[in-house]
């Protein structure tokens, strides 16, 4: 254990002082003086403080320099100090009582001097505090030492500090270690960079606070890796606790941050710093991806590795000159197909040593990895493999292409392109024959560059395959980002999903969410028939394995050749032709989607709202076989752009706005589906049809399902049955007049016209005049009416061969222009429509004035309205009803319209008299008796229709007994648009999924947002808080809070004397403190000791008191041995904190002084 | 051996409370303190100096006393040191005897206590 007074200043916070005097005695009184406030070295003469300066340049924060000295005098010390840069910047005073060396020493550099006899203690204290702070505050500027993030040593200085520490601890044992983050990207990726910098900081903080107790010194190396240099014969195991300090709960928690830890322990002095270090960090990725070890320490083992890697680079020249290394071929099949086919090969490289015998590339590769060795064997395998496909193709007459990897480090290689290009221009070979596959973790690692270099290669004709996803830091982002051709899933991966605990999720959703992008999908080291029809099953494209054939000599992969060659002879397979590689769709995600809607649609469109991704199925009149049409990038984008093409005119601007991203996704923010009916054009016709937006999973809101289904028969069914036409015409008129000023009706062969105009209400069209030749009678009044600038236009558009070919084309035509209305240009809008029926002879020519519709909001106003006059309809038709209930509310008959096969085992009457009290008896039959009362209460007459008056609406839910289980279904009813028709709808849905997902989900939940030990909140509900005011302060809408962080004492002390059931038992009792304290604040726990409250309103106000509270509770805690509890508070600065973690950092710091002070106490 | 109290050195002749100020009221530390001068090699560094005639190490031996009894502020001895610390920074031939015995006297006074 180092002593005190050697520890390094800058670990525990003091400053260095080095205290060069010859007298003990004077020493010793500095030493009382400055010991509580600095650490200090001493020298007793000249000689001994000019080496201890030199030694300690990089630490030292003053010199107290006696004038007066043996062996070397103080003002030759002096000199040669100030002379030297390396340690000219160290501030020195000097200690005299001759007046005039004062002068003398000042002018040759001293900062400052005190005189002998000493001042008062205080004296001398505040003169080194003030000296020390000017020359520190002169250094900051030039100061490059630390890490800005954590405020640790970069790793230049502490390599450099670390050899200095040995010179002055020549026998002392000592330990390197480093300390890494497990997927740490992850991290970055899932929580973003503003949580990533926190963890950093936490666990500097927490490393730094652990040097404090045992000596050492720390640095980040880079990103998330740590390096401790420090005394041997730690305890590890506390170490890496100790680091862990505030990275989240006990608890097996997914999200929880784990470190690891690898020890180069005693190090053999000898070596370079750096050699040790690496050492360390060898330890430590040696528990790399281990669930059970977290630390590793360099053994023998390693030594043996160590010395057996050098001995491989050191053969490495001879090898490649030798041809030592030999190509392997691993086949690829496309198992699509029934009978699998071959489809390309990976091309492996394999090291015959002649003294070591076969060495496996897992060896060798990582380590040609690390020290660029591997750009020269991947070029030998390129040109070996090259060389391979081109005697194949003159032998065989057709090519199978081989996959080549492509190393992290060739990515960076400037000529990468030439030399790729040169290996195919020498053998003859394309892009198409000679894949490429990039690993994963060069994407990860620099992005920018990487993707840049990609898609140069892609540019060309490459095919990138990324190689070993599921991995490292696979996130599925990945795949929609980055510019791949195809997805190779890691060989440990599909080992993992079919592992004991056979777990193919993970895999199901990487198939599908590759499907969904066309990327095709390649599954590596499948041992099994099983494993490879599994694959095949859930959409994998192509797999490659011991189950297939392991790598093998060129000779040996022929017979595939061979074999190819003959199927191909027989039945060629268009798709495993290498061009199109990206190959046509196929299933999939389909079930699910199809699931996700269960009544019938033409066309489903499947969106990721977080990067507008799509896939359009169609089922082209076939509803249970939905083929991918095409997918895009933009969902939005090409929905709005089509719009224009497929829409009815009159509904293209409700059909537009509401497929607004945000008008949509804003609709669809509860649990319920969005439904719009409108219609499209079909050949020329207006068909209804009704669009259904849902979200495609209850565990995720970023995927959303939209399914279009053609109703139009249906409107007609129901339009043509017991009630009148009136319904379909005077609807549709009212919708068509809705905002029209005046219709023309006008005979295309005659040229004769009806004018029609609205009344005042627009309820009515009234037959204005008549005229004899439409075409030539707007000719002359062009001038007249339409404002200058739009005449021409109006003038081409209103030629009578012009617009009728264009009807032709497109059904409708429409004209926005401005007609001049007592001399002011307002702005009108004309439709113009083929008039119904077979013979088109009358065109329908509609004019209306939107000028008071140019505002937005108005706009909007409008929509909501149409909105609402197709609710009633769009609602019955599209909520997966079983039954459709239409009731006549004068006499109370009704009509039963459809109803799914399974509702008609109830024998409901099919039509009747009496609908409600018949309903009411029969439920009692159908009805599970628990919701009988409920449904008895509610379903009356008088209910159902003072609701519908009240709000439209009317919904009741219950359970029907179906097959002998208790189905959650949804009633609702709706009155009829014109409210003087006295009939509603009733419609009544199987929502049990729904509902059982729901309360699955919404348990799901609880549990996910309630910390299982305490019953308070979770870390996952905390940093869904977190998000939530994340989101309002972005807004400017976040009200006053501040955070309270509260941290339990000794809980690893309980912990370790007794036991974890006591530690848990402590962690319960202090929670309820803490949720005494905070009664009505929402409290968290965020780690294993940690709680946090979020505290608003009344408590926000009094804040600081419940703060005392605390305290006061603390100090008779302290009284009676109880539960100290540390709090920190901080409080929102509206403007200046961006998130809340920056509220809840301070906090956190407050916390932990307040933490010392106690422990102080 | 009877331990030197405080109300001793003041009895002396030292400035007890500027001496303990020095260091930082703590009683026992200035008392240690006071007890390393007794034992200072310093004295007979400067003994063996006069008797040398090597004024040069006289005058360095005498100036280290020096700071050390002004920083203890050991008074009766301070005064002699501090004047022949003056004439041997002069460099002043002279019988510095009578001097030094002043000082070796004050000095078994005060190992005495």
């Amino acid at each position: 254990m180092l002593k005190s007074h050697e520890r390094f200043h800058s670990e525990n916070g003091k400053r260095l002082i080095l205290v060069a005097d010859d007298e003990a005695i004077n020493r010793e009184i500095l030493r009382s003086i400055l010991q509580d406030d600095y650490e200090l070295i001493f020298a007793e003469n000249g000689q001994v403080t000019l080496d201890k300066i030199r030694e300690n340049k990089h630490t030292l924060a003053l010199v107290l320099l006696d004038l007066m000295m043996p062996v070397m005098n103080g003002m030759d010390v002096l000199r040669q100090v100030k002379a030297d840069p390396e340690t000219q910047q160290i501030p020195v005073i000097v200690i005299t009582s001759d007046q005039t060396s004062e002068v003398e020493s000042l002018n040759i550099g001293a900062i400052d001097f005190i005189p002998k006899p000493y001042p008062q203690a205080g004296v001398i204290l505040a003169r080194i505090r003030r000296t020390i702070e000017l020359s520190e505050d002169r250094q900051i500027i030039n100061s490059t030492e630390r890490d800005t993030l954590t405020g640790l040593y970069n790793r230049e200085y502490f390599y450099r500090y670390a050899e200095q520490f040995d010179q002055h601890h020549r026998n002392l044992d000592m330990d390197a270690i480093v300390l890494d983050v497990n997927h740490f990207h992850m991290i970055n990726e899932r929580f973003g960079n503003a949580y990533g910098d926190t963890v950093l900081r936490r666990i500097g903080e927490a490393v730094r606070e652990m040097v404090l107790d045992t000596g050492g010194i720390v640095c980040r190396r880079e990103a998330d890796t740590f390096m401790v240099y420090c005394p041997h014969g730690k305890d590890y195991n506390a170490i890496l606790e100790h680091a862990s300090i505030g990275l989240g709960g006990d608890d097996a928690d997914e999200n929880r941050i784990r470190l690891r830890m690898g020890v180069y322990a005693n190090v053999d002095k000898s070596l370079e710093i750096e050699r040790r270090f690496d050492r360390a960090k060898m330890a430590c990725d040696m528990v790399q991806g281990s669930f059970t070890r977290r630390i590793g320490i360099y053994d023998d083992t390693l030594r043996e590795k160590e010395l057996y890697a050098e001995q491989l680079i050191e053969d490495f020249p001879t090898a490649i000159r030798e041809h030592q290394f030999q190509v392997y071929y691993q086949p690829k099949f496309d198992v699509q197909p029934d009978i699998p086919v071959l489809a390309s090969a990976e091309a492996l490289v394999r090291w015959q040593h002649p003294e070591l015998g076969m060495i496996s590339p897992g060896v060798f590769i990582p380590l040609f990895e690390d020290n660029g060795l591997i750009q020269a064997l991947d070029n030998y395998v390129w040109s070996t493999a090259a060389a391979q496909i081109r005697e194949w193709k003159e032998r065989f007459d057709f090519v199978v292409p081989v996959s080549v990897n492509v190393s992290r480090i060739d990515m960076y290689d400037p000529h990468l392109i030439d030399t790729l290009q040169g290996v195919l221009k020498e053998n003859g070979l394309t892009t198409h024959e000679f894949l490429l596959e990039i690993t994963e973790s060069a994407y990860t690692m620099d992005s920018e560059q990487i993707i840049e270099t990609v898609n140069d290669l892609r540019a060309i004709g490459f095919q990138i395959e990324m190689d070993d996803f599921g991995t490292g830091y696979s996130s599925l982002n990945m795949i929609s980002t980055l510019p791949i051709d195809a997805l190779k899933l890691d060989m440990q991966f599909i080992r993992n999903a079919f592992s004991q605990r056979k777990d193919t999720k993970m895999l199901e959703v990487i198939i599908d969410i590759a499907d969904y992008l066309s990327v095709p999908v390649i599954a590596e080291g499948v041992e099994t028939e099983e494993q490879m029809l599994a694959l095949r099953a859930m959409g994998c494209d192509f797999v490659q394995g011991y189950y297939f054939s392991r790598p093998v000599p060129p000779d040996e992969y022929e017979k595939f050749m061979v074999e190819r060659k003959e199927q191909l002879a027989t039945m060629p397979l268009e798709r495993t032709s290498t061009s199109n590689y990206i190959a046509e769709r196929k299933e999939g995600s389909m079930g699910k989607i199809a699931h996700a809607l269960s009544s019938g649609f033409e066309v489903v469109y499947y969106i990721d709202t977080e990067n507008n991704y799509y896939v359009k199925f169609s089922s082209e009149g076939c509803y249970e076989d939905l083929q991918i049409e095409r997918s895009g990038g933009d969902f939005f984008e090409d929905y709005l752009h089509s719009v224009p093409l497929t829409v009815y005119p009159d509904d293209q601007e409700r059909v537009a706005l509401s497929m607004q991203k945000e008008t949509l996704l804003s609709q669809l923010a509860g649990s319920h589906p969005f439904v719009m009916t409108y219609r499209l054009v079909i050949d020329g016709e207006p068909m209804y049809y009704t669009l259904k937006a849902v979200r495609a999973y209850t565990h995720d809101n970023h995927h959303i399902v939209i399914g279009l289904s053609n109703v139009n028969e249906q409107l007609k069914a129901l339009d043509s049955g017991e009630h009148p036409n009136e319904l379909h015409f005077s609807s549709l008129a009212q919708a068509l007049s809705h905002d029209v000023e005046s219709i023309y009706y006008i005979d295309i062969n005659s040229d004769t016209y009806m004018e029609f105009k609205t009344d005042g209400a627009y309820r009515r069209l009234e037959l204005e005049t008549t005229g004899t030749n439409f075409f030539e009678e707007c000719k002359k009044n062009i001038k007249e009416v339409i404002f200058e600038d739009d005449r021409n236009r109006v003038a081409m558009a209103l030629d009578k061969e012009s617009l009728l070919e264009t009807l032709r084309e497109r059904y409708v035509y429409t004209l926005v222009y401005r007609l001049l209305i007592d001399g002011e240009p307002l702005y009108y809008n004309m439709k113009v429509v083929w008039a119904e029926g077979p013979k088109r002879d009358h065109i329908i020519i509609g004019v209306s004035n939107i000028d008071a519709q140019i505002t937005e909001e108005e706009k909007a106003e409008a929509i909501r309205q149409a909105t609402v006059t197709y609710a009633s309809i769009a609602h019955a038709l599209a909520m997966d009803y079983f039954s459709i209930y239409y009731i006549d509310t004068d006499n109370d008959s009704f009509i039963e319209y459809s109803s799914a096969p399974q509702y008609k085992k109830l024998n409901i009457e099919t039509n009747g008299d009496d609908f409600f009290n018949l309903s009411r008896e029969n439920i009692k039959r159908v009805v599970h008796p628990d919701d009988i009362p409920m449904f008895l209460e509610a379903f009356t007459k008088e209910k159902v229709m003072s609701s519908l008056e009240r709000d439209e609406t009317f919904t009741l839910t219950y359970r029907l007994i179906l097959d002998g289980e208790p189905t959650y279904v949804h009633m609702k009813a709706t009155r009829m648009e014109n409210r003087a028709d006295h009939h509603i709808v009733i419609g009544v849905s199987n929502v049990n999924t729904q509902i059982r997902r729901e309360q699955e989900h919404a348990r799901a939940m609880r549990k996910a947002n309630h910390d299982s030990l305490t019953g308070v909140k979770s870390l996952h509900a905390y940093s869904e808080t977190e998000q939530r005011i994340n989101q309002s302060i972005a807004s400017d809408e976040q009200q006053p809070f501040a955070v309270a962080v509260c941290d339990i004492n000794d809980l690893k002390r309980v912990n370790e004397t007794l036991g974890n059931r006591a530690g848990d038992q402590y962690i319960k009792d202090a929670c309820v403190v803490v949720c005494n304290v905070f009664k009505h604040s929402p409290v968290y726990r965020v780690g294993g000791d940690e709680f946090v409250a979020i505290l608003q309103g009344n408590d926000y106000v009094a804040r600081e008191s419940l703060m005392t509270l605390l305290e006061d509770n603390n100090r008779m805690s302290r009284q009676i041995g109880g539960i100290l509890i540390a709090g920190g508070l901080a409080t929102y600065e509206a403007g200046a904190d961006e998130s809340l973690a920056a509220v809840y950092d301070r906090a956190n710091t407050a916390m932990y002084w307040n933490k010392q002070r106690m422990k102080g106490l | 051996m009877e331990t030197m109290t405080l109300d001793d050195l003041r009895a002396y002749g030292a400035n007890v409370d500027e001496g303990l100020g020095r260091c930082m009221g703590n009683e026992e530390f200035y008392l240690r303190l006071v007890g390393m001068v007794k034992e200072d090699a310093g004295f007979a560094a400067l003994e063996q100096a006069i008797a040398a005639n090597d004024l040069k190490a006289g005058f360095e031996a005498a100036h280290a006393l020096k700071g050390v009894l002004a920083n203890l502020a050991i008074t009766p001895i301070l005064e002699p040191v501090m004047e022949i610390t003056e004439l041997l920074r002069a460099g002043t031939e002279m019988d510095y005897s009578e001097l030094l015995a002043k000082i070796l006297e004050e000095k078994e006074k005060l190992c005495a206590l």
